[in-house]
């Protein structure tokens, strides 16, 4: 406050004279106003794409907002991922836009391929359901066991999900909170929309569509584990989403909501490797039937129903902004009654 | 003025530390006169500061920030700043971070280009990663006294 007028006076002279100076050198920037499409942010800080197509890690998304983009700035991505596991292969490609480092929209489309597995699923489901005494594979329809599902997986199968994700950052800056406790805070939510056929989801009992919601607190410290830059992510999930949606929504019991925690942790062995883990927790809701219920459905339900929580391991690169590659194996556990479905997890986004 | 930065580096010192040892304390990370010693004492920091300036006048994104900034002094006071931020027996005796850029509507892009070509600056000068995070971790904090232009949602 003090000074004030002799220092603005001063001011203003020197912007007048910065502005004379470099107006014809850059026109795309000016004192005191970046480039609107600039990628003005730290190498690293617009994340990877996780597989819902949000801003984050492989599995779960992070309080990051996605691209390059400042408070002045509007960035955006597109990523491509692949995750081969032992009895299912899942492919997600999307683009999201972040807005003044406070507003990230993102579009993934997911596909689950069952692969020869859809048959091994159909043999279990006709074992089950004609209680252990299967007629010829192929000889029978779904209908004919009373299910109201598909006429069997067959191979080749594809379970396909849209989500579109809307993330707001609340408050904190990963960077520059250095010197006190406060994380980089957003919340999410995400439209989900499943392509499963009508008839699957009478089975199953789920719904096709439904909201998901997060809370995200990404802390970052520069100097961390062995003076190392070290990555803390801490989510909590509002969700009914079976296998995060690829297996509907809900189940038997209702639309059955759960809170549930996921987390991830990253250090970053220089400035364009880091090297982390990440774990998602996921909700159970009970399929097909009741588990109580009398009789084979009940048998299959609860053996449909089983999920486990995802976990991985992760090597991301960022050899420029504009690129990150991630490596990553997986874990998502038990998946549509086939155990231990881990795997290698490849993904890149572009930034721009 | 110089005691408010001062006192204000060593809380951020302070609180870095504290910080460090409670998350981080069992995994023994060097103090700050070590890095000291690793940014190769006050004749290396002053080589380290010629290269971040050159680096800086040469980063169109910013350079026009400094068409009339006094060079000189503007290195002797980086050095001295630099220099007692990793625990050097030196002091910086000018302004503080919101006095010295007030007006300059210095935007949050400006800050991260002149921190990339510190961190170009500190590779060029095989300074270890250890070192060069401790000293971005005590820049990093300023961001909100340096950067005073804002953008439309903030
Ligand atoms: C953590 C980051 C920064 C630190 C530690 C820092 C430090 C300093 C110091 C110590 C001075 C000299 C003050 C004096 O003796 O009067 C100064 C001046 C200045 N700084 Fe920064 N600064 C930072 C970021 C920036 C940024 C991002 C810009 C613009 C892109 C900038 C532009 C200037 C200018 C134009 C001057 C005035 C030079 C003159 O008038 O001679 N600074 N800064």
């Amino acid at each position: 406050m003090k000074n004030s007028s002799p220092y603005r006076k001063r001011i203003v002279a020197c912007i007048a004279g910065m502005v004379l100076v470099a107006s014809p050198l850059l026109a795309s920037a000016a004192i005191g106003q970046a480039n609107l499409f600039g990628m003005g942010r730290l190498l690293g800080t617009g994340a990877v794409t996780a597989v819902d197509g949000a801003a984050g890690g492989g599995i779960n998304p992070w309080a990051v907002i996605s691209g390059y983009g400042t408070n002045q700035q509007i960035g955006a991505t597109a990523f491509y991922s692949h995750v081969l596991l032992n009895n299912y292969n899942m492919d997600a490609y999307g683009a999201s836009v972040g807005l003044f480092n406070r507003i990230e929209l993102s579009f993934a489309r997911q596909s689950f391929s069952l692969g020869n597995t859809g048959a091994t699923l159909d043999h279990r489901i006709l074992d089950v359901a004609t209680g252990g005494n299967p007629p010829a594979y192929g000889t029978h329809t779904s209908t004919a066991l009373g299910l109201s599902g598909p006429t069997f997986f067959g191979t080749n199968y594809q379970l396909n999900q849209d989500i579109v994700g809307l993330k707001v950052r609340l408050f904190g800056n990963i960077i520059y909170d250095q010197n006190w406790w406060e994380p980089q805070v957003s919340v999410g939510v995400d439209y989900h929309h499943s392509e499963m056929p009508k008839n699957l989801a009478e089975t199953l009992h789920v719904t096709r569509n439904a909201m998901s919601y997060y809370l995200s607190a990404t802390k970052v410290w520069l100097h961390g584990i062995f003076g190392l830059t070290t990555l803390a992510d801490v989510n909590i999930q509002v969700t009914n989403a079976n296998q995060q949606g690829l297996l509907g929504f809900g189940g038997v019991n209702g639309m059955g909501y759960k809170v549930l925690p996921a987390a991830a942790v990253g250090v970053f062995l220089n400035r364009h490797v880091v090297l982390g883990g990440e774990y998602r927790a996921m909700p159970q809701n009970q399929l097909i039937a009741p588990s109580s219920g009398a009789g084979n459905f009940s048998t299959l339900g609860n053996a449909v129903s089983k999920t486990s929580a995802w976990k991985d391991v992760y090597v991301a690169w960022f050899p420029y902004k504009q690129l990150s590659l991630t490596a990553a194996y997986v874990n998502l556990g038990t998946i549509a009654t086939e155990k231990s479905q881990s795997g290698l997890y490849l993904s890149l986004t572009t930034s721009f | 003025m110089n005691s408010k930065l001062s006192a204000s580096l060593r809380k951020s010192a302070i609180i870095g530390v504290s910080v460090g040892a409670l998350t981080f304390g069992a995994w023994g990370t060097a103090n700050a006169s070590d890095y000291y010693q690793q940014f190769g004492g006050k004749a290396g920091i002053t080589a380290l500061i010629n290269t971040f300036v050159g680096n800086v006048a040469n980063d169109p994104h910013i350079n026009y920030y400094f068409a009339h900034a006094n060079i000189p002094a503007l290195k002797f006071a980086l050095v001295n700043q630099v220099c007692m931020a990793v625990g050097g027996p030196c002091k910086y005796t000018g302004p503080n971070m919101t006095d010295a850029h007030r007006g300059m509507q210095i935007t949050t892009a400006a800050f991260n280009y002149l921190s990339q070509d510190m961190i170009n600056a500190m590779d060029a000068h095989r300074i270890p990663i250890g070192a060069q995070n401790y000293l971005l971790s005590l820049l990093a904090p300023m961001e909100p006294q340096i950067v005073t232009a804002t953008g439309p949602l903030g």
